[in-house]
């Protein structure tokens, strides 16, 4: 098989690039109808949408509100005025029709693939930073597989038409930048994150720990607000977005979870890791490859919380820099029995959304189908087999963490 | 450009995806039929206060409806019962239940063998209650539809039909000239991208 200068068989990039532009296409979630319904607002002058919601609420076809940090409203909106010029005013039309018929258009196809298009580049960016990451030859080959063909960043990027991946790809140039001592571009990249999702937030003392001196400390510091502010400083005056962020899904998952000790107290097991990983970073802290802590932060979350989908695109990129390294020969079942937890975990949701619904713009009767969880209630209590399967997935996700700390904290 | 195993991957996951949406039809036990969705108020069924409403099915085999009831806080346990019957009044279909079978607001699903000759036929329910009024079952209505709250389904009967409505969906939207345009100019250009990035 011939090889390209990435050292990647001819193919395997563009093979995956079709594949992403067809599942771009063929794929809907209402998560993506309802972003692009307030990114709209950009274009129309509107900076801060939290205000902008509140005060308009009863006038809006659409009435959930804005649960993002303004980042997100500044880059969609970005896209959603490039992507009004390529689509014409029936993407406008229909991002405001909420009728009975709001989920279907004749031209669905052409609204996803265009409103996809930023994560299939940044999906593809991030497949590169982590090649040029891992910088082994011999795995690259793996590592690329992994990368652009494993289902579940399909099914979190493509089918559920999440904007996480562009945190992702924020987190691992993070990565990136903190292995070549370049911390003051890995903390900025962290604040531009945070300011998407709140969890990149977490991310930001182990890059602190990898200071020499106070220099760089105070340096690195400074990226961070700075990327932490920037996009703050339109709303920063909001009580709207201090409202809406004080009521963080992720910080209301992540501590659900715990260990009852009496006394009405409770020690939220992410917690416990998230100190664990802080003092085991801390003890390595002349090391720069922060896989291992990235790693734990990110997989933790699905690990020990009732996450949504879409997070597993934080831990990805990291979990496929283990895959390639760890003899999947040897390993691919552990790998194989995460995926099928984590697939059946979120499938069994009483969500239409979570898997048949996915395939309404292929078959628009996938919607007359009840939820799964109501469909398999007959053989099996759907809530006893979604936590085997989360089991499955955090036993997994646990051999993984265990192997990165093994493996290769101490290179 | 040589066929190698990551094209095979590609068109494995793509083909998949139109297999199994194809394959969805073969597992349709219903599909949607005529419905009055809106909701404004409830009308209220009791002991000697039945409510009907006349519904003309566009398909043959009609065998399900789900009409939005409401038990206010779950207090009416008394029989309650859906009866079908056709123009001249003869009853169809008849379901008993009690109010347990009622929560307090939401549709609930009436199923019954199919009608197979059902299409343009005037077909009309009627909800009834052995409770007093206090204890009425509310029904979901809209008086600017004039009609109860409804969504009913027929059984396909001819499973081919509805294959052939989804393949049709297919070359509908999937040979639109823009789309398949837009499609083109994105795998050219990330074709050359790639190329460059690649060199």
């Amino acid at each position: 098989m011939r090889q390209t200068k990435l050292n990647l068989p001819k193919g395997l990039l563009f093979s995956a690039l079709i594949l992403r532009l067809f599942f771009s296409a063929f794929f809907f979630h209402p998560d993506i109808k309802s972003h692009h319904f307030h990114a709209q607002f950009l274009t129309r002058g509107v900076v801060d949408i939290y205000a902008y919601i509140s005060a308009n609420l009863t006038r809006l076809p659409y009435r959930d509100t804005f649960n993002y940090p303004p980042l997100t409203y500044y880059l969609l909106g970005s896209w959603n005025a490039v992507s009004r010029v390529v689509l014409g005013p029936d993407l406008i039309s229909w991002l405001n029709d909420w009728g009975p018929a709001g989920y279907s258009h004749p031209r669905m196809f052409e609204f996803m693939l265009v409103l996809k298009l930023p994560y299939l580049i940044l999906d593809f960016l991030i497949g590169f930073m982590l090649l040029r990451f891992n910088r082994r030859s011999d795995t690259n080959l793996l590592l690329a597989g992994f990368w652009f063909f494993n289902p579940v960043s399909l099914y979190a990027i493509y089918m559920l038409s999440q904007f996480d991946v562009i945190c992702a790809a924020l987190t691992v140039f993070a990565l990136l930048q903190t292995k070549d001592r370049r911390l003051f571009p890995a903390a900025l990249a962290l604040g531009l994150g945070t300011m998407l999702k709140s969890y990149p937030l977490l991310l930001l003392p182990f890059v602190l720990f990898r200071s020499v001196n106070l220099r760089q400390l105070s340096t690195a510091l400074i990226g961070f607000f700075l990327g932490l502010l920037l996009p703050l400083l339109p709303v920063i005056a909001s009580p709207e977005f201090y409202y809406t962020m004080s009521h963080s899904n992720l910080m209301q998952r992540v501590f659900a979870a715990g260990i009852e000790i009496g006394g009405a107290q409770k020690l939220p097991i992410f917690v416990i890791i998230y100190a664990l990983t802080l003092w085991l970073s801390w003890g390595r802290k002349k090391l720069t490859d922060l896989l291992p802590e990235f790693l734990t932060v990110t997989l933790s979350v699905l690990l020990v919380a009732h996450f949504h989908a879409q997070w597993a695109i934080w831990s990805l990129p990291f979990v496929a820099v283990v895959f390639a390294r760890c003899s999947p020969a040897r390993t691919w079942p552990v790998f194989v029995a995460a995926a099928a937890g984590f697939f059946l975990t979120n499938i069994l949701l009483y969500d239409q959304y979570a898997f048949l619904g996915l395939f309404s713009p292929l078959n628009p009767l996938a919607m007359v189908f009840p939820p799964l969880p109501e469909m398999v209630s007959g053989f099996i209590d759907p809530v006893l087999l979604q936590s085997l399967a989360h089991t499955l997935l955090t036993g997994s996700g646990l051999w993984l963490l265990y192997f990165a700390w093994k493996n290769y904290a101490v290179e | 450009m040589r066929l190698n195993k990551y094209w095979l991957i590609a068109g494995g996951y793509i083909l998949a995806a139109f297999v199994f949406a194809l394959g969805l039809c073969f597992g349709i036990r219903r599909l949607p039929d005529v419905s009055q969705p809106r909701l404004e108020k409830e009308v209220w069924v009791y002991s000697g206060h039945s409510v009907s409403q006349t519904i003309v099915p566009g398909h043959d085999g009609f065998n399900v409806i789900d009409i939005y009831l409401r038990n206010v806080a779950l207090r009416n346990q008394s029989p309650f019962t859906f009866v079908l019957s056709d123009a001249s009044g003869q009853p169809l279909r008849t379901i008993r239940l009690t109010g347990y079978n009622v929560v307090d607001g939401q549709n609930i699903r009436f199923q019954f063998d199919p009608i197979p000759d059902s299409r343009s036929r005037q077909l009309t329910f009627t909800l009834s209650s052995d409770s007093p009024e206090n204890l009425a079952i509310g029904a979901g209505y809209s008086s600017a539809d004039k009609s109860l709250t409804f969504r009913s389904y027929y059984y396909p009967s001819r499973r081919w039909e509805v294959i052939s409505s989804v393949l049709s969906g297919w070359t509908e939207t999937l040979f639109r000239l823009r789309f398949i345009a837009i499609l083109l100019f994105l795998a050219v250009s990330g074709y050359v991208c790639l190329k460059r990035i690649e060199k």
